[in-house]
């Protein structure tokens, strides 16, 4: 395996990005910034903007799908990319801006701490402290989904969860391996990644995180796509848990 | 309505299930089908034609899961068949579709870690070599940097 520079750190925070030209190089700027000495990862999902000369300029590796795969599939390239590369430690957030370096720095210090496997940004549990700004307040459309999903994924689970389609996670090896083989959901792969996980014996729990507003962009989810998205979440959540139970094996155990 | 096909409808019948039998087995020798997938379609038309030759196939095979209207136990096994035929056909395209993705993933990565060797060969070159890959647009003037 040929390797990418010198890895000085072991900890790589990725961002799948489809066309998010005029938020990437903040994005990336800012991490580099707040996360010195951690490798920052653009996968840029088909892009037919400047999404990855942008990323590039602004000092992340870039890896570019040659076509628009769909965010599970974008995902799971960074989860590869950290497997092969020997990362023990990985945070993933969104290419808009939504995700505050503090709150990818409360999940990943979790992981660090070994409270857990995998740990989930939420936008629903009340914040540690009360001096960031922004709240996060869904839409009606969205609001459906996230209560539907919520309620499904915790009585499937076991396990209470309030946030189940949050796209800020921070994850160990364990995680890292489970991720990076296996089956995605092309579309809406957060809810069967908690089941998965859960079910799978890894430790999952979530971390109040507060969200900004969007720098650019819209986002993906719009009413229109509402039903399918619902119908496809409850498919997933069910074939996650009538999945048969994955081995994930590192070398240490 | 009970009695079986008349002789004019299982001349077409048979016409039809014979006719798609051949396009089937044309579309094979031309390589627009290939032959695993075709199994399914050719095991399907050979049981239409029997059904259409043999006219006591249909009575029997209606009596036998209780359907006295023979032309609506072959409009149901049709129906049935079609069905059998769509799921294979989406579950073929799914695994396409993962076989696909995994192969982009594959490129990615195997793209960056060429890049990161030879820095001078540029994604305007690997668009033009692969073709697959979309001309990168105004990277130069929209952001004053270079895309190498």
């Amino acid at each position: 395996m040929v390797t990418l520079g010198p890895h000085t750190s072991k900890t790589l925070i990725f961002i799948p990005a489809w066309n998010e030209e005029d938020a990437i190089t903040n994005v990336v700027h800012e991490l580099r910034q707040e996360f010195p000495g951690v490798d920052v990862l653009v996968i840029d999902d088909g892009s037919t903007d400047n999404t990855a000369e942008r990323a590039k300029a602004a000092g992340a590796l870039v890896a570019s799908h040659p076509s628009n795969l769909g965010i599970g599939p974008a995902r799971r390239t960074g989860y590869m990319f950290a497997a092969r590369e020997g990362y023990t430690r990985i945070a993933h957030c969104d290419a808009d801006g939504q995700h505050t370096p503090a709150g990818i720095r409360t999940v990943l210090a979790a992981i660090e701490k070994d409270e857990c496997d995998l740990a989930v940004g939420s936008r629903f549990l009340s914040p540690a402290s009360d001096d960031e700004p922004l709240v996060y307040v869904p839409s009606p459309m969205r609001n459906i989904g996230i209560i539907v999903f919520r309620r499904l994924v915790s009585s499937v689970t076991k396990q209470r969860f309030t946030d189940c389609t949050s796209g800020l996670y921070a994850a160990n090896l364990r995680v890292i391996l489970q991720f990076a083989n296996g089956p995605t959901n092309i579309d809406y792969p957060e809810l069967q990644n908690i089941v998965r996980t859960v079910r799978n014996g890894l430790r999952v729990r979530e971390y109040p995180t507060v969200m900004r507003e969007r720098i650019a962009g819209s986002s993906s989810i719009t009413p229109l796509k509402t039903f399918f998205y619902v119908f496809n979440g409850i498919v997933s959540i069910y074939a996650a848990a009538l999945r048969q139970r994955e081995e994930i094996r590192t070398i240490d155990g | 309505m009970t009695g079986t096909l008349s002789l004019h409808a299982q001349i077409l019948a048979t016409a039809l299930a014979l006719g798609l039998l051949v396009l089937i087995l044309e579309m094979v020798r031309r390589q627009r089908i290939q032959e695993r997938y075709a199994v399914l379609w050719v095991g399907v038309l050979v049981f239409l034609l029997v059904l259409t030759v043999i006219p006591a196939a249909l009575p029997f095979l209606a009596h036998l899961v209780g359907i006295h209207n023979y032309t609506a136990a072959l409009l149901a096994a049709i129906s049935i068949i079609e069905l059998i035929l769509l799921v294979n056909l989406t579950s073929k395209s799914s695994m396409t579709d993962e076989q696909l993705i995994r192969v982009q993933q594959e490129i990615a990565l195997i793209r960056m870690q060429v890049d990161a060797e030879n820095p001078k060969l540029n994604h305007e070159t690997a668009s033009v070599q692969t073709g697959i890959i979309p001309p990168t647009r105004d990277a130069a003037s929209a952001d004053g940097t270079d895309p190498v």
